[in-house]
Protein backbone atom coordinates (compact mmCIF):
# COMPACT_ATOMS: atom_id res chain seq x y z
CA UNK A 1 0.00 0.00 0.00
CA UNK A 2 1.56 3.43 -1.06
CA UNK A 3 0.79 6.94 0.53
CA UNK A 4 -1.69 7.72 -1.55
CA UNK A 5 -3.96 4.72 -0.37
CA UNK A 6 -3.43 5.86 3.01
CA UNK A 7 -4.23 9.35 2.28
CA UNK A 8 -7.79 8.41 0.23
CA UNK A 9 -8.53 5.83 2.98
CA UNK A 10 -8.23 8.70 5.46
CA UNK A 11 -10.16 11.79 3.27
CA UNK A 12 -12.66 9.41 2.52
CA UNK A 13 -13.08 8.08 6.09
CA UNK A 14 -13.50 11.90 7.37
CA UNK A 15 -16.18 12.22 4.43
CA UNK A 16 -18.56 9.73 5.78
CA UNK A 17 -18.18 9.80 9.32
CA UNK A 18 -18.18 13.89 9.55
CA UNK A 19 -19.90 15.39 6.41
CA UNK A 20 -22.20 12.71 6.62
CA UNK A 21 -21.55 11.34 3.14
CA UNK A 22 -23.70 8.35 2.18
CA UNK A 23 -22.02 7.40 -0.58
CA UNK A 24 -18.74 6.29 0.82
CA UNK A 25 -19.36 2.58 1.28
CA UNK A 26 -17.09 -0.57 2.14
CA UNK A 27 -16.99 -1.10 -1.75
CA UNK A 28 -16.32 2.44 -2.85
CA UNK A 29 -13.55 2.10 -0.69
CA UNK A 30 -12.00 -1.02 -1.72
CA UNK A 31 -12.62 0.21 -5.52
CA UNK A 32 -10.38 3.22 -4.41
CA UNK A 33 -7.43 1.31 -3.20
CA UNK A 34 -7.46 -1.83 -5.81
CA UNK A 35 -4.22 -0.70 -7.56
CA UNK A 36 -2.63 -1.59 -3.82
CA UNK A 37 -2.23 -5.13 -4.20
CA UNK A 38 -4.13 -5.48 -0.89
CA UNK A 39 -7.16 -7.48 -0.35
CA UNK A 40 -10.56 -6.50 0.65
CA UNK A 41 -10.70 -7.60 3.72
CA UNK A 42 -7.08 -6.47 4.79
CA UNK A 43 -8.83 -2.61 3.54
CA UNK A 44 -11.75 -3.44 6.13
CA UNK A 45 -9.95 -4.18 8.86
CA UNK A 46 -7.75 -1.31 7.78
CA UNK A 47 -10.54 0.79 8.08
CA UNK A 48 -12.25 -0.45 11.04
CA UNK A 49 -9.20 0.59 13.16
CA UNK A 50 -9.04 3.97 11.71
CA UNK A 51 -12.90 4.80 12.59
CA UNK A 52 -12.59 5.01 15.79
CA UNK A 53 -9.63 6.97 16.02
CA UNK A 54 -11.00 9.24 13.46
CA UNK A 55 -14.43 9.31 15.55
CA UNK A 56 -12.79 9.89 18.83
CA UNK A 57 -10.29 12.60 17.87
CA UNK A 58 -12.90 14.93 16.14
CA UNK A 59 -15.54 14.57 18.93
CA UNK A 60 -12.85 14.97 22.01
CA UNK A 61 -11.14 17.18 19.91
CA UNK A 62 -7.86 15.49 20.81
CA UNK A 63 -4.78 16.95 20.67
CA UNK A 64 -1.33 16.46 18.47
CA UNK A 65 -0.41 14.52 21.34
CA UNK A 66 -2.94 12.33 22.49
CA UNK A 67 -3.62 11.67 19.10
CA UNK A 68 0.52 10.54 19.04
CA UNK A 69 -0.92 7.95 21.64
CA UNK A 70 -3.98 6.41 20.05
CA UNK A 71 -1.65 5.50 16.64
CA UNK A 72 1.60 3.99 18.60
CA UNK A 73 -0.37 0.62 19.26
CA UNK A 74 -0.89 0.60 15.48
CA UNK A 75 2.52 0.69 14.29
CA UNK A 76 2.09 2.16 11.14
CA UNK A 77 4.33 2.86 8.85
CA UNK A 78 6.54 5.73 9.33
CA UNK A 79 5.21 7.57 6.54
CA UNK A 80 1.84 6.95 7.08
CA UNK A 81 1.81 7.75 11.02
CA UNK A 82 3.51 11.19 9.93
CA UNK A 83 1.15 11.33 7.03
CA UNK A 84 -1.64 10.93 9.40
CA UNK A 85 -0.67 13.14 12.14
CA UNK A 86 -0.37 15.96 9.56
CA UNK A 87 -3.65 15.16 8.04
CA UNK A 88 -5.34 15.63 11.89
CA UNK A 89 -3.85 18.86 11.74
CA UNK A 90 -5.01 20.19 8.60
CA UNK A 91 -8.60 19.24 9.36
CA UNK A 92 -9.01 19.69 13.00
CA UNK A 93 -10.91 23.55 12.59
CA UNK A 94 -13.13 22.07 10.17
CA UNK A 95 -14.06 19.08 11.80
CA UNK A 96 -14.32 20.94 15.37
CA UNK A 97 -16.57 23.22 13.41
CA UNK A 98 -18.51 20.53 12.19
CA UNK A 99 -18.99 18.94 15.49
CA UNK A 100 -19.51 21.64 17.45
CA UNK A 101 -22.66 22.83 14.59
CA UNK A 102 -23.88 19.10 15.68
CA UNK A 103 -24.66 20.69 19.23
CA UNK A 104 -27.00 23.13 17.87
CA UNK A 105 -29.86 21.49 17.73
CA UNK A 106 -32.56 24.08 16.73
CA UNK A 107 -31.86 27.05 14.28
CA UNK A 108 -28.35 28.07 14.05
CA UNK A 109 -27.27 31.14 12.03
CA UNK A 110 -26.05 30.19 8.23
CA UNK A 111 -25.72 33.21 6.61
CA UNK A 112 -25.63 37.09 7.14
CA UNK A 113 -26.04 39.35 4.79
CA UNK A 114 -27.75 43.42 4.36
CA UNK A 115 -27.67 46.49 2.38
CA UNK A 116 -28.04 49.65 3.22
CA UNK A 117 -30.54 52.11 2.06
CA UNK A 118 -32.38 55.77 2.27
CA UNK A 119 -35.84 55.21 4.21
CA UNK A 120 -37.99 56.91 1.42
CA UNK A 121 -41.47 56.23 2.76
CA UNK A 122 -42.68 57.01 6.46
CA UNK A 123 -44.72 58.48 8.78
CA UNK A 124 -42.87 61.47 8.94
CA UNK A 125 -41.35 63.54 6.28
CA UNK A 126 -38.22 64.37 8.87
CA UNK A 127 -38.06 60.25 8.90
CA UNK A 128 -37.40 60.00 5.18
CA UNK A 129 -34.18 60.33 3.63
CA UNK A 130 -32.61 58.62 6.72
CA UNK A 131 -30.25 55.82 6.20
CA UNK A 132 -31.37 52.38 7.33
CA UNK A 133 -30.12 48.76 6.79
CA UNK A 134 -31.62 45.79 5.92
CA UNK A 135 -30.65 42.73 7.16
CA UNK A 136 -31.28 39.18 6.09
CA UNK A 137 -30.77 36.06 8.42
CA UNK A 138 -30.65 32.83 7.20
CA UNK A 139 -31.66 30.12 9.86
CA UNK A 140 -30.77 26.43 9.12
CA UNK A 141 -32.22 23.26 11.08
CA UNK A 142 -30.93 20.27 10.50
CA UNK A 143 -34.03 18.33 9.76
CA UNK A 144 -33.52 14.36 9.44
CA UNK A 145 -31.98 13.89 6.30
CA UNK A 146 -32.04 17.62 4.64
CA UNK A 147 -30.98 20.93 5.70
CA UNK A 148 -34.04 23.53 6.24
CA UNK A 149 -33.15 27.11 5.97
CA UNK A 150 -35.90 30.11 6.52
CA UNK A 151 -35.06 33.76 6.27
CA UNK A 152 -35.74 36.94 8.38
CA UNK A 153 -35.56 40.66 6.90
CA UNK A 154 -36.03 43.35 9.34
CA UNK A 155 -34.71 47.08 8.84
CA UNK A 156 -32.50 48.76 11.10
CA UNK A 157 -32.24 52.16 11.64
CA UNK A 158 -28.63 54.16 13.40
CA UNK A 159 -30.35 53.91 16.96
CA UNK A 160 -30.75 50.54 16.34
CA UNK A 161 -27.65 49.25 15.14
CA UNK A 162 -25.81 51.71 17.83
CA UNK A 163 -27.12 49.34 20.38
CA UNK A 164 -26.77 46.43 18.80
CA UNK A 165 -23.23 46.81 18.58
CA UNK A 166 -23.05 48.12 22.02
CA UNK A 167 -24.28 44.62 23.24
CA UNK A 168 -22.26 42.23 20.54
CA UNK A 169 -19.25 44.47 22.28
CA UNK A 170 -20.66 43.05 25.89
CA UNK A 171 -21.00 40.09 24.53
CA UNK A 172 -17.68 39.80 22.99
CA UNK A 173 -15.62 40.93 26.42
CA UNK A 174 -17.44 38.13 27.56
CA UNK A 175 -16.33 35.55 25.88
CA UNK A 176 -12.81 36.87 26.06
CA UNK A 177 -12.94 36.97 29.90
CA UNK A 178 -14.21 33.17 29.30
CA UNK A 179 -11.20 32.21 27.25
CA UNK A 180 -8.94 34.05 29.32
CA UNK A 181 -10.14 31.93 32.43
CA UNK A 182 -9.92 28.73 30.44
CA UNK A 183 -6.22 29.44 29.50
CA UNK B 1 -49.54 54.12 4.68
CA UNK B 2 -50.10 55.68 1.19
CA UNK B 3 -50.70 59.32 -0.02
CA UNK B 4 -51.84 58.76 -3.50
CA UNK B 5 -53.83 55.28 -2.89
CA UNK B 6 -55.68 55.80 0.53
CA UNK B 7 -55.03 60.03 0.80
CA UNK B 8 -53.08 59.59 3.74
CA UNK B 9 -50.59 62.79 4.58
CA UNK B 10 -47.68 62.77 6.34
CA UNK B 11 -46.80 64.49 9.08
CA UNK B 12 -45.10 67.40 8.18
CA UNK B 13 -46.16 67.70 4.54
CA UNK B 14 -47.38 70.91 4.58
CA UNK B 15 -44.70 72.28 6.00
CA UNK B 16 -42.43 71.04 3.09
CA UNK B 17 -45.32 71.43 0.45
CA UNK B 18 -44.95 75.20 1.57
CA UNK B 19 -41.38 75.55 1.22
CA UNK B 20 -41.32 73.67 -2.17
CA UNK B 21 -43.85 76.47 -3.50
CA UNK B 22 -41.10 79.41 -2.98
CA UNK B 23 -38.71 77.74 -5.12
CA UNK B 24 -38.46 79.04 -8.83
CA UNK B 25 -39.60 77.12 -11.84
CA UNK B 26 -36.48 75.71 -13.38
CA UNK B 27 -34.77 74.99 -9.94
CA UNK B 28 -37.84 72.84 -8.48
CA UNK B 29 -37.08 71.22 -11.94
CA UNK B 30 -34.30 70.03 -11.20
CA UNK B 31 -34.37 69.25 -8.06
CA UNK B 32 -37.61 66.94 -8.91
CA UNK B 33 -35.15 65.41 -11.32
CA UNK B 34 -32.57 65.29 -9.19
CA UNK B 35 -34.62 63.10 -6.97
CA UNK B 36 -35.93 60.83 -9.88
CA UNK B 37 -32.62 60.84 -10.79
CA UNK B 38 -31.37 59.58 -7.45
CA UNK B 39 -34.46 56.50 -6.99
CA UNK B 40 -33.26 55.40 -10.71
CA UNK B 41 -29.76 55.33 -8.84
CA UNK B 42 -28.59 57.02 -11.74
CA UNK B 43 -27.52 60.15 -9.48
CA UNK B 44 -26.46 60.58 -5.91
CA UNK B 45 -29.25 62.32 -3.15
CA UNK B 46 -29.51 65.90 -4.22
CA UNK B 47 -27.18 68.31 -1.65
CA UNK B 48 -29.07 70.40 0.83
CA UNK B 49 -26.09 73.16 0.51
CA UNK B 50 -26.47 73.00 -3.28
CA UNK B 51 -30.14 73.81 -3.30
CA UNK B 52 -29.65 76.21 -0.86
CA UNK B 53 -26.83 78.43 -2.18
CA UNK B 54 -28.95 78.41 -5.42
CA UNK B 55 -32.13 79.70 -3.82
CA UNK B 56 -29.78 82.11 -2.31
CA UNK B 57 -29.13 83.41 -5.66
CA UNK B 58 -32.91 83.80 -6.28
CA UNK B 59 -32.75 86.02 -3.09
CA UNK B 60 -34.93 82.85 -1.62
CA UNK B 61 -34.29 82.31 2.05
CA UNK B 62 -34.52 78.86 3.17
CA UNK B 63 -33.29 77.11 6.60
CA UNK B 64 -31.18 73.83 5.67
CA UNK B 65 -34.03 71.98 7.15
CA UNK B 66 -36.52 73.97 4.96
CA UNK B 67 -34.29 72.38 2.15
CA UNK B 68 -34.51 69.49 3.45
CA UNK B 69 -37.74 68.73 4.25
CA UNK B 70 -38.53 69.60 0.45
CA UNK B 71 -36.21 67.00 -1.08
CA UNK B 72 -37.49 64.53 1.70
CA UNK B 73 -40.98 65.21 0.48
CA UNK B 74 -40.22 64.89 -2.87
CA UNK B 75 -38.95 61.52 -2.75
CA UNK B 76 -41.58 60.44 -0.56
CA UNK B 77 -43.80 61.65 -3.19
CA UNK B 78 -42.71 60.10 -6.15
CA UNK B 79 -41.97 56.95 -4.50
CA UNK B 80 -45.42 57.01 -3.29
CA UNK B 81 -46.51 57.32 -7.01
CA UNK B 82 -44.39 54.68 -8.05
CA UNK B 83 -46.53 52.40 -6.18
CA UNK B 84 -49.87 52.78 -7.36
CA UNK B 85 -49.99 51.15 -10.35
CA UNK B 86 -51.29 53.73 -13.38
CA UNK B 87 -51.23 56.78 -11.97
CA UNK B 88 -51.06 59.10 -14.77
CA UNK B 89 -50.51 63.24 -14.59
CA UNK B 90 -53.94 64.02 -14.40
CA UNK B 91 -54.43 62.09 -11.19
CA UNK B 92 -51.20 63.03 -9.80
CA UNK B 93 -51.84 66.44 -9.71
CA UNK B 94 -55.54 66.31 -8.84
CA UNK B 95 -54.00 64.52 -5.94
CA UNK B 96 -51.55 66.57 -4.52
CA UNK B 97 -53.59 69.56 -5.39
CA UNK B 98 -56.43 68.41 -3.18
CA UNK B 99 -54.35 67.30 -0.04
CA UNK B 100 -51.66 69.42 0.14
CA UNK B 101 -51.64 73.44 -0.66
CA UNK B 102 -48.96 73.11 -3.59
CA UNK B 103 -49.20 75.97 -5.83
CA UNK B 104 -50.22 74.94 -9.31
CA UNK B 105 -47.64 75.78 -10.87
CA UNK B 106 -44.94 73.75 -8.09
CA UNK B 107 -47.89 71.15 -9.00
CA UNK B 108 -47.80 71.16 -12.35
CA UNK B 109 -43.67 71.04 -12.45
CA UNK B 110 -43.79 67.90 -10.35
CA UNK B 111 -47.00 65.94 -12.52
CA UNK B 112 -44.66 67.18 -15.44
CA UNK B 113 -41.52 65.31 -14.07
CA UNK B 114 -44.25 62.65 -13.00
CA UNK B 115 -45.05 61.70 -16.45
CA UNK B 116 -42.03 61.90 -18.26
CA UNK B 117 -39.96 59.62 -15.59
CA UNK B 118 -42.76 57.48 -14.09
CA UNK B 119 -41.88 54.21 -16.43
CA UNK B 120 -38.44 54.64 -15.61
CA UNK B 121 -38.76 53.78 -11.32
CA UNK B 122 -37.41 50.75 -10.35
CA UNK B 123 -40.86 49.06 -9.07
CA UNK B 124 -40.56 48.45 -5.52
CA UNK B 125 -40.51 45.24 -4.39
CA UNK B 126 -39.82 45.07 -0.41
CA UNK B 127 -42.00 42.00 0.57
CA UNK B 128 -41.87 40.91 4.45
CA UNK B 129 -39.23 43.21 5.51
CA UNK B 130 -40.22 43.79 9.12
CA UNK B 131 -38.41 46.35 12.23
CA UNK B 132 -36.59 45.15 14.52
CA UNK B 133 -38.35 45.05 17.90
CA UNK B 134 -36.33 43.41 20.90
CA UNK B 135 -32.53 41.72 20.49
CA UNK B 136 -31.90 39.22 23.73
CA UNK B 137 -29.09 37.04 24.49
CA UNK B 138 -27.31 34.50 26.49
CA UNK B 139 -23.79 33.00 26.65
CA UNK B 140 -23.81 29.65 27.87
CA UNK B 141 -20.90 26.87 27.89
CA UNK B 142 -21.53 23.36 27.26
CA UNK B 143 -19.36 21.21 29.03
CA UNK B 144 -20.76 18.04 27.93
CA UNK B 145 -23.43 16.35 25.30
CA UNK B 146 -23.88 13.26 23.76
CA UNK B 147 -21.90 13.86 20.76
CA UNK B 148 -18.85 15.26 22.51
CA UNK B 149 -17.39 14.49 25.68
CA UNK B 150 -14.72 16.90 26.07
CA UNK B 151 -15.86 19.68 23.58
CA UNK B 152 -15.80 22.55 25.76
CA UNK B 153 -17.23 25.44 24.13
CA UNK B 154 -19.11 28.62 24.56
CA UNK B 155 -22.44 29.16 22.42
CA UNK B 156 -24.15 32.62 22.14
CA UNK B 157 -27.85 32.08 22.12
CA UNK B 158 -29.84 35.64 20.34
CA UNK B 159 -33.85 35.48 20.52
CA UNK B 160 -34.69 38.47 18.11
CA UNK B 161 -38.54 40.10 17.42
CA UNK B 162 -39.19 41.14 14.18
CA UNK B 163 -42.80 43.10 13.62
CA UNK B 164 -44.16 42.61 10.13
CA UNK B 165 -45.95 44.86 8.17
CA UNK B 166 -49.12 43.68 9.24
CA UNK B 167 -47.65 44.37 12.84
CA UNK B 168 -47.86 40.69 13.93
CA UNK B 169 -44.86 40.01 16.05
CA UNK B 170 -42.90 36.95 14.88
CA UNK B 171 -39.85 35.72 17.62
CA UNK B 172 -36.78 34.04 15.95
CA UNK B 173 -34.26 32.07 17.98
CA UNK B 174 -30.93 30.82 17.03
CA UNK B 175 -27.57 29.67 18.09
CA UNK B 176 -24.04 30.73 16.85
CA UNK B 177 -20.34 28.62 17.45
CA UNK B 178 -17.62 31.36 18.71
CA UNK B 179 -17.11 31.63 14.91
CA UNK B 180 -20.09 32.03 13.62
CA UNK B 181 -20.74 35.35 16.30
CA UNK B 182 -17.73 36.65 15.15
CA UNK B 183 -18.80 36.75 11.94
CA UNK B 184 -21.85 37.92 12.89
CA UNK B 185 -20.63 40.78 14.67
CA UNK B 186 -18.62 42.11 12.23
CA UNK B 187 -21.53 42.21 9.81
CA UNK B 188 -23.02 44.45 12.42
CA UNK B 189 -20.32 46.34 13.06
CA UNK B 190 -19.44 46.90 9.68
CA UNK B 191 -23.37 48.36 9.01
CA UNK B 192 -22.89 50.63 12.30
CA UNK B 193 -19.80 52.36 10.87
CA UNK B 194 -21.67 52.76 7.15
CA UNK B 195 -24.87 54.41 8.78
CA UNK B 196 -22.55 56.21 10.83
CA UNK B 197 -20.70 57.55 7.46
CA UNK B 198 -23.49 58.29 5.85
Amino acid sequence: MELKHFDFLLSSLVKKLYHKDKSITNEYLQEGVIDSQLGNDQVLTLVDTLEPILLEIGHSDLSQNALEKLLEPLELRQDFHQHFLKYWEQQRDEIRSIVRNELIFNDRLSGVSWRVDMKTNSKKISNINQPIAIVELLLSRNQQEREDTKSIMFEIDKTQISNLVNQIEEIESLLEKGIQQKN
Amino acid sequence: MSFFSEKRSPKGIFTAINSLNKFPQQLLAKLCQDVVDALQYKGSVPQVSHYQSELEKNSIDLGKNEVQSTINVLFFLYRDANRVSNLDQKQFLEILQKQTGITNQAGKVLATIWEREKENLPSLSMPNVGKLIDFKWKVGVTFSSSISENLVTPFITVNISVSNTDELVQTHSFEMSVPEFKEFARNLKEINQLLEVI
